[in-house]
């Protein structure tokens, strides 16, 4: 590095000490600010989950900035020399940098909410030992578990009870696990950081000194895949516990996380595949030499599919996603009719081959476009029945998904009463509700593949009533019938395009603000978060029908954020 | 002496404090900027990074900028903290306007001033993206008082603010007006009918 680039690096570290100045400072005023909303508000934290939501806004700005600024810098010291060994210094100080502000964050944003919830503790405690009455003839009504549900027989006119915790026990109850499991593990969340910083710092280095940057050795990867261990068993194990769950709500949370965060990772890297038994990614479908101009097309013969070259696109998505979980991945090449993944990389470059100055017409690009979009439905069918015949989708207590959704959204506008009776019809009394719905939750918690979360959106969508149900309920059947992205849903439009967009942009300009976003669909669109659900549906499947709404979509929402923000 | 002349007195004694402590410091700092850090709870630079920062900025003189901003950050963050009482019983008073402004450039404003003082050559500055349309104006960052005033009363004008939930709910029977005596059992043990209606199975 010459003495100019040294300057510059200088001046790139002066950047990230500056921008972490700004990130003390905001916090450390924020403080403040947050612990005076907890006095004003120490039985509700909506009021401070609307704040911090804006807070992290400005963090979350503050870190772009920093993100945007690198290439700057570094075209300076490309105009002074060669970018090494400035480059990797520079990525070093910015990893440490984003880790350092990442971490400040968790940390606030988890002492701040440790502290909301240890300021309801006492009002908890107050609401759980208030006596219950009974609803019929006033007599006293004991209560076993009272921030639980419970359906309780009066003893003296023996009318059942249904005894639900009080609004501050729910909300306690609702937040307080993750809050105070999250707190616990950030230790380890950095230090799980960290090493994988330090490998991506090492690899830059020896990139620097004009060395091949390294394959992380597999004793790292199992380390990581330690650290990843316990960082997820002790979160799980201290939520679990909060929740008053079982050993085995942490197993499958746990297996989970690990799915998500490290083995599909893992599964695409070949150090990890080689030494668990797996061919790497590319070698797998590699066409020997002598192979790779003979035709071969596998389960897509065109001359008896006129649409055998959009199929083939549609197993290019569908086994490409496929990849990061070799059981699906070898169960659905079998499903499409491939021996193996050879076959599979020879049908691909027979179609390739024959197909190739078409492809690159404007016809070939929407042909591919629209494999895309058919895959992206066919993905979602293929999970719903393997989540269906993994029994994912069993139901719990023998409320299916279709009824939990369905009557979830009728929740929302049914009152207490109303809505116990449409339980009652159901077969169900609210202690009953609350695990059959936990147990769902839980289950769309832990399910990897998308299943539980379409079903239950299909459920939610069709079931929501309301001035703009119709849209709701198009959508969902757009989604069922495979359509999504091929065609958009059609209903009367109680929202146009124009109005979701500014209702987008307001959202958006809410957020920043620290303004309750329902309080605000209420006040300006006379909506519910529900009927914003439906429209946005609505129009998120016209979208991606027509991409070219998306840009329209983006100046319009910019367009009202900038004027709402300036509403009082 | 009112509380804003009384405000913008101590910033004047903050500020002469950073500035004499920052500017009369041997290059890269020295005890008596390490105890104006410590005053502040700024942690200071490894000396590694000082040297090398010294180096590069050429400087014969005085703390390194990162940790003088870092000062100045702070004092910046408690005039804020600082003129938030005041700006209900002062609005409209052009004295704390200024103070205002003030605080809000205080970073800039001093640090600018103390590279200059301790003879910093100005980088250049980044060359900026050719410039294209004209891109829509990104709306300025809300404060953070207005945001926690938002917050606070947003939550109040959400519709079921206020709304009182009853905790404790039976069911009668919608034919014979009975109650339920079995947790469960949703028929109704006087007139054997289904006790909320008929069952109608949503899906």
């Amino acid at each position: 590095m010459n003495p100019a680039q040294q300057q510059i690096v200088a001046q790139w570290n002066q950047h990230l000490q500056q921008a972490g100045g700004q990130l003390q400072g905001l916090l450390q005023q924020a403080g403040g600010g947050c612990e005076q909303l907890i006095a004003q508000s120490s039985v509700d934290p909506i009021p401070l989950n609307n704040a911090l939501g804006a807070i992290e806004h400005q963090v979350k700005d503050l870190r772009s900035a920093v993100d945007n600024a690198f290439s700057q810098y570094y075209d300076r010291v490309c105009e002074q020399g060669p970018g090494e060994p400035a480059h990797s210094a520079m990525k070093r100080a910015m990893r440490g940098f984003l880790r350092w502000t990442e971490e400040t964050w968790q940390r606030f944003d988890s002492h701040v909410h440790l502290q909301q919830y240890r300021g309801m503790w006492p009002h908890v405690q107050q609401a759980m030992q208030k006596p219950t009455a009974c609803n019929r003839c006033g007599g006293p009504v004991q209560r076993a578990t009272p921030h639980k549900s419970e359906s309780i027989n009066c003893p003296a006119c023996h009318t059942v009870n249904q005894v639900l915790p009080e609004s501050v026990v729910a909300q306690y109850f609702g937040g307080m696990p993750h809050y105070f499991a999250q707190s616990g593990v950030i230790d380890r969340w950095v230090a799980l950081e960290k090493f994988k910083d330090d490998w991506e710092d090492y690899r830059d280095a020896e990139w620097a000194a004009d060395r091949e940057r390294p394959d992380q050795p597999l004793h790292r990867l199992e380390q990581r895949e330690q650290l990843e261990k316990e960082y997820w068993t002790a979160y799980a194990e201290a939520r679990v516990k909060n929740e008053g769950g079982t050993p085995d709500d942490v197993r499958t949370l746990v297996d989970a996380r690990m799915k998500q965060s490290f083995y599909e990772a893992m599964n695409m890297n070949d150090v990890w595949r080689n030494a668990h038994g797996l061919q790497g990614v590319a070698e797998q479908a590699q066409v020997p030499a002598h192979l790779q101009n003979v035709d071969e097309w596998g389960p897509l013969n065109p001359h008896t599919n006129p649409i055998a070259l959009e199929d083939n696109w549609v197993h290019e998505h569908l086994l490409n996603e496929a990849v990061r979980e070799p059981e699906r991945h070898a169960s659905l090449l079998e499903t499409l009719g491939y021996r193996d993944a050879m076959q599979r990389a020879m049908v691909h470059g027979t179609f390739r081959r024959h197909y190739e100055g078409y492809l690159m017409s404007a016809e070939g690009q929407g042909l591919v476009q629209r494999a895309a979009m058919r895959a992206m439905n066919e993905r979602m069918k293929y999970a719903v029945a393997a989540g269906a015949a993994g029994g994912i989708l069993d139901p719990i207590e023998g409320v299916s998904i279709a009824v939990y959704g369905n009557l979830q959204v009728k929740q929302a506008s049914a009152s207490v009463d109303e809505f116990s009776a449409l339980l009652a019809q159901h077969q169900m009394d609210r202690p009953k509700w609350d695990r059959v719905a936990k147990g769902w939750l839980d289950r769309m918690t832990r399910d990897t593949t998308g299943a539980v979360a379409t079903e239950y959106s299909k459920a939610f969508m069709s079931g929501n009533q309301g001035a703009h149900a119709g849209m709701g309920s198009a959508a969902a059947d757009n989604m069922a019938s495979g359509q999504m992205g091929l065609q958009g849903p059609s209903a009367a439009e109680s929202v146009t395009f124009e109005k979701y967009c500014e209702i987008a942009g307001a959202m958006q300009a809410w957020s920043k603000q620290g303004k309750d976003i329902s309080a605000g669909l209420h006040k300006y669109f006379q909506m519910t978060a529900m009927d914003y659900s439906s429209v946005s549906t609505y129009w998120s499947q016209k979208m991606m029908a027509d991409l070219s709404m998306f840009d329209r979509q983006t100046q319009i929402a910019n367009h009202y954020e900038a004027q709402y923000a300036t509403m009082a | 002496m009112d509380p804003v002349t009384a405000l913008e007195a101590a910033l004047a004694q903050h500020l002469g404090a950073i500035q004499r402590a920052a500017y009369g410091a041997p290059p890269g700092g020295g005890p008596a900027w390490d105890a104006m850090l410590r005053h502040y709870g700024v942690p200071a630079l490894d000396p590694q990074e000082r040297a090398m920062i010294v180096s590069c900025m050429h400087m014969q003189r005085g703390a390194v900028p990162a940790e003088v901003r870092v000062v100045f950050a702070g004092l910046q963050a408690w005039l804020q903290r600082e003129l938030e009482p005041l700006r209900a019983s002062f609005s409209g008073s052009p004295h704390l306007a200024t103070l205002q402004q003030r605080a809000a450039s205080l970073v800039d404003h001093e640090i600018a001033g103390y590279e200059r003082a301790v003879g910093i050559v100005p980088s250049q500055p980044v060359a900026g993206p050719v410039s294209g349309p004209a891109a829509p104006v990104a709306p300025a960052a809300p404060s953070l008082a207005s945001i926690f005033a938002n917050a606070q009363s947003t939550s109040k004008e959400v519709p079921w603010a206020n709304m009182k939930h009853k905790n404790v709910i039976n069911l009668s029977c919608v034919h014979c007006g009975g109650p339920q005596e079995q947790p469960q059992d949703f028929m109704c043990k006087y007139c054997r009918r289904p006790i909320a209606g008929a069952i109608k199975p949503t899906a």
